[in-house]
This record gives structure tokens, C-alpha cells and sequence, in this order.
């Protein structure tokens, strides 16, 4: 039977992204299918009615939403790169670790960006001590997250070396300066240069054009989701 | 087995989805009660970067987050499955956890505030409802887990036993059988199970405790 693998993501989205990579890792071959996220298409809301999301997996036509369960589903069905660990304790310190990143990191550093002035500041430093915590991790002395080679941590954590940077540069605050995260700055440098990472990020400045494009709007939302 | 220790709270649903993981697979363990307001030094030393609870010990070495744990406890200890074999299945499972996990935060807010703010968490807790009523797979199967609870069951443990409390003491019920048939169908489903019936904190402790709760919150708002 031909296998048939499709990827619904966005350009734009670094959770769509990670999907990307872990296929690329695996070797699967696959159609990716781009969504205006102003505009979502019928095929995204039919196999993403729950949170009308990308990234969405279709393997033989069924669909998986959500990065983080993607990409273990991606792990258990095809064989080669490997994006866990086979130690259940390993395993669980991986996923503890992707769960801080969605759920911590990402959500603090989002907030810092685009929150009011007046609530700016405290929100910075709550994502600054998010981020303290990942540099505190990688100081245990691997060369990534995941050891030698990158890994599901890694790759969850693509938003923090890639987007920050940008974002940094849009909003104007620094998070990340190097003098104090160079443990982070050194992951970076070293993520960003693996082949499979740096041939599938988004040209910097058309990530850079499309969060300026959208400020206001983005800011607006803000607003009133961080009330 | 090895040595397995749970620090967790009496009245936490999350410790409970890793309590009835541990007690469906027969597994021994030690369960150490924290007192949130003045924390061991030992769960400060194995869960540095939440300080929470549950934490699971296993030979002194330490897991958090209730999830995380649950899929440890499975890999772990196989008989008795959370998760079924295939990956497919295996990813609705989990999608769904998420899910549970993801949108809890409404419910909380429905039972601490009052007025303008609690209607609105009202309205996110049935959309949250609705969502699980329509696409959770319930009108096919007993459990999310099939015949069996597993995974996704246990993290909408906090649905089955602890809501009812919640719409007790703010009198307002958000699931009743005929807006919520499947989800209904499914609370009771799961609150017959042996496991889960032997193993719940006492409700009229629960209800004592959340009232309390719920006129200080309201309160200092």
C-alpha cells in the first residue's frame, strides 16, 4: 500500500515547523499543505474542528493534531532518526521538558512580547526566569537538550532559537541577551546549523516583515487576551 | 518494582489520575501528603521548577507533571495498559489528555469568581463540553479509552468527580444528561469502575473544604 503523508502547517508557525523537522529527521516523504491562517481553509477546519489549528498530520487520510503528539506518533510509526529516548526515564524528563517549554516558556515569552506597556516589565521577568530555567538545563554540559544530537526537546524548542530573535527585534525588548544566556546562545548557534534546521527555517526577513505587517493586530488581540 | 513514592495532595485531581494508574497496575507504593503551605524539602528537591505536586519517585528518581507521569508508569509497568498498541489510537489518547489538561483553567475560574467573570468561564467550560460531547468518540465506545479506562480517562477524572462538587457548592450544573448525553453517560461509566470508586478523596471533606475555598476567594476578589 502507498503510503500517503500530508503536513497542513504555516509558514509562520514554529509548531508547524517542528512537525516538518521531524519528518525530514525520519525521512518521510510528504506533501505540505500551506494555510492562510486569516483564512483557514475547509480541509484545516475538517480535520482540526476542535481547535481549527495547525499543524495537522494526515497519515492514509487520518488525522493528528497538535505538535507535541505529532511528533510521538511520528517517532512510533516510522523507524530511523530517533526523536525520544529509549529509557522510560529519559522519556519522561523529555517530555517534562517539551511540556515546560509549550506551556511555560513559549506562553511567557508570547506575553512578554505583545502584553501592554504598563504590565511589560513583570512580564518580562517572568519570562526571562522561564528561560534561566532552560539555560540551567543545557548547563548540565550536552551539546543539545537531547545529548549529542538534537532531539524532541530540541525541536520543540525551535520558537526559542529562531522567533525570539525576531520577535525581540519587532516588539523592541531584549529576553535573551547573550551575556546572560550564552549557554542558550551556544545551543542556538549550534541548532541553527544543523543541516535539516537551518534548509527548513523561514527566510529571517520575511519573518521579520510578516510580525511587523501584523503589530497592531496582534497587539490588539493582546489586549484584550491579557486583560 | 523498586522503590515508588507519590507526594501528592488529598483533595488533587491530578494526583488522583497518578494514584489510579498506580493502584490499576497493582503497583506498591509509598504516598507522602504535602502540605502546599509549607513544602517538604524533599518535593522542593525533586520538582525544583514547579514545586508542585504530584511528584512520583521511583528509586529516588523523581517525575513530574501528573501526564508525564502516567506515561512513565505505563512505559514502566506494561500489564494493565493506559495506552492501546496502536499509534493512531494511541495519538487520540493523548490529543485528548492534552485537551483535558489544556482547558482545566475555565473550570477553576467558574468556581472562584462570580458575576461577569464566572458567566464567561461558564460559557468556555460548555464550549470545552461541547467539544468532547461531539468529538471525543463517546457515542462508540464506554470509555475514551474503550472498553477499558485508560489514558485520556483518567485526565478527565477531574470532569467525573470533581465537578459535581464544584456545581454543588456554586449551584449551577454545567453537564446533565440531556445537553451532555455521552459526557453524562461517561461520568457515570467511570465512576463505577472499582479503581476509581474505591480510590476518590471523601466528598463531604471535599465539599466542606471547597465551600470554604470558594467564600475566600470570592471574597478577597
Amino acid at each position: 500500500m502507498t503510503e500517503e503523508v500530508k503536513l497542513i502547517g504555516a509558514w509562520v508557525s514554529p509548531v508547524s515547523l517542528r512537525v516538518e523537522l521531524a519528518l525530514k529527521l525520519k525521512g518521510v516523504k510528504y506533501e505540505y499543505i500551506d494555510e492562510d491562517l486569516s483564512n483557514k481553509s475547509p480541509l484545516l477546519l475538517k480535520y482540526n474542528p476542535i481547535h481549527k489549528k495547525v499543524p495537522v498530520l494526515l497519515h492514509n487520510g487520518k488525522p493528528i493534531a497538535e505538535s507535541a503528539v505529532i511528533l510521538e506518533y511520528i517517532d512510533e510509526t516510522w523507524k530511523g532518526y530517533q526523536l525520544l529516548p529509549e529509557d522510560p526515564y529519559e522519556r519522561a524528563v523529555t517530555r517534562f521538558w517539551v511540556k515546560f517549554i509549550d506551556e511555560k516558556c513559549i506562553e511567557a515569552i508570547w506575553k512578554a512580547c505583545w502584553i501592554e506597556e504598563r504590565k511589560q516589565e513583570k512580564a518580562i521577568e517572568e519570562a526571562k526566569e522561564t528561560l534561566k530555567i532552560l539555560e540551567n538545563e543545557l548547563k548540565k554540559g550536552r551539546k543539545f537538550f537531547a545529548g549529542d544530537n538534537i532531539g524532541f526537546v530540541d525541536i520543540a524548542a525551535i520558537f526559542i532559537a529562531f522567533w525570539v530573535g525576531v520577535l525581540q527585534e519587532v516588539v523592541g525588548i531584549s529576553l535573551m541577551d547573550e551575556e546572560k544566556f550564552p549557554v542558550l546562545h551556544k545551543w542556538i548557534e549550534e541548532f541553527i546549523n544543523c543541516d535539516v534546521v537551518g534548509e527548513n527555517l523561514p527566510p529571517r526577513d520575511k519573518l521579520f516583515a510578516y510580525y511587523q505587517g501584523h503589530k497592531e493586530t496582534i497587539y490588539a488581540i493582546a489586549s484584550r487576551f491579557y486583560k | 518494582m523498586g522503590e515508588v513514592k507519590l507526594f501528592g495532595l488529598w483533595l488533587s485531581p491530578y494526583v488522583y489520575r497518578v494514584i489510579w494508574a498506580l493502584k490499576l497496575k497493582g503497583i506498591e507504593y509509598e504516598y507522602i501528603e504535602e502540605d502546599l503551605s509549607n513544602k517538604s524539602e524533599l518535593l522542593l528537591k525533586y520538582n525544583p521548577v514547579h514545586k508542585k505536586v504530584p511528584v512520583l519517585a521511583h528509586d529516588g528518581k523523581p517525575i513530574a507533571e501528573s501526564l508525564v507521569i502516567l506515561e512513565y508508569i505505563d512505559e514502566t509497568w506494561p500489564e494493565n495498559p493506559l495506552l492501546p498498541k496502536d499509534a493512531e489510537q494511541r495519538a487520540a489518547a493523548r490529543f485528548w489528555a492534552k485537551f483535558a489538561e489544556d482547558k482545566a483553567t475555565c473550570f477553576m475560574t467558574f468556581f472562584r469568581s462570580s458575576g461577569e467573570e464566572q458567566e464567561k468561564a461558564r460559557k468556555e467550560c460548555l464550549e470545552m463540553l461541547r467539544m468532547v460531547e461531539e468529538y471525543g468518540g463517546l457515542e462508540e465506545k464506554k470509555f475514551f479509552g474503550g472498553d477499558t479506562i485508560g489514558l485520556a480517562d483518567l485526565a478527565f477524572g477531574g470532569v467525573a468527580c470533581w465537578l459535581g462538587v464544584m456545581e454543588d457548592i456554586v449551584g449551577v450544573k454545567l453537564v446533565e444528561a440531556h445537553t451532555f448525553p455521552r459526557l453524562y453517560a461517561w461520568i457515570h461509566n467511570f465512576n463505577q469502575v472499582g479503581v476509581i470508586k474505591e480510590n476518590l478523596p471523601d466528598r463531604e471533606k471535599m465539599l466542606v473544604f471547597f465551600k470554604r475555598r470558594r467564600e475566600i476567594l470570592l471574597a478577597s476578589a
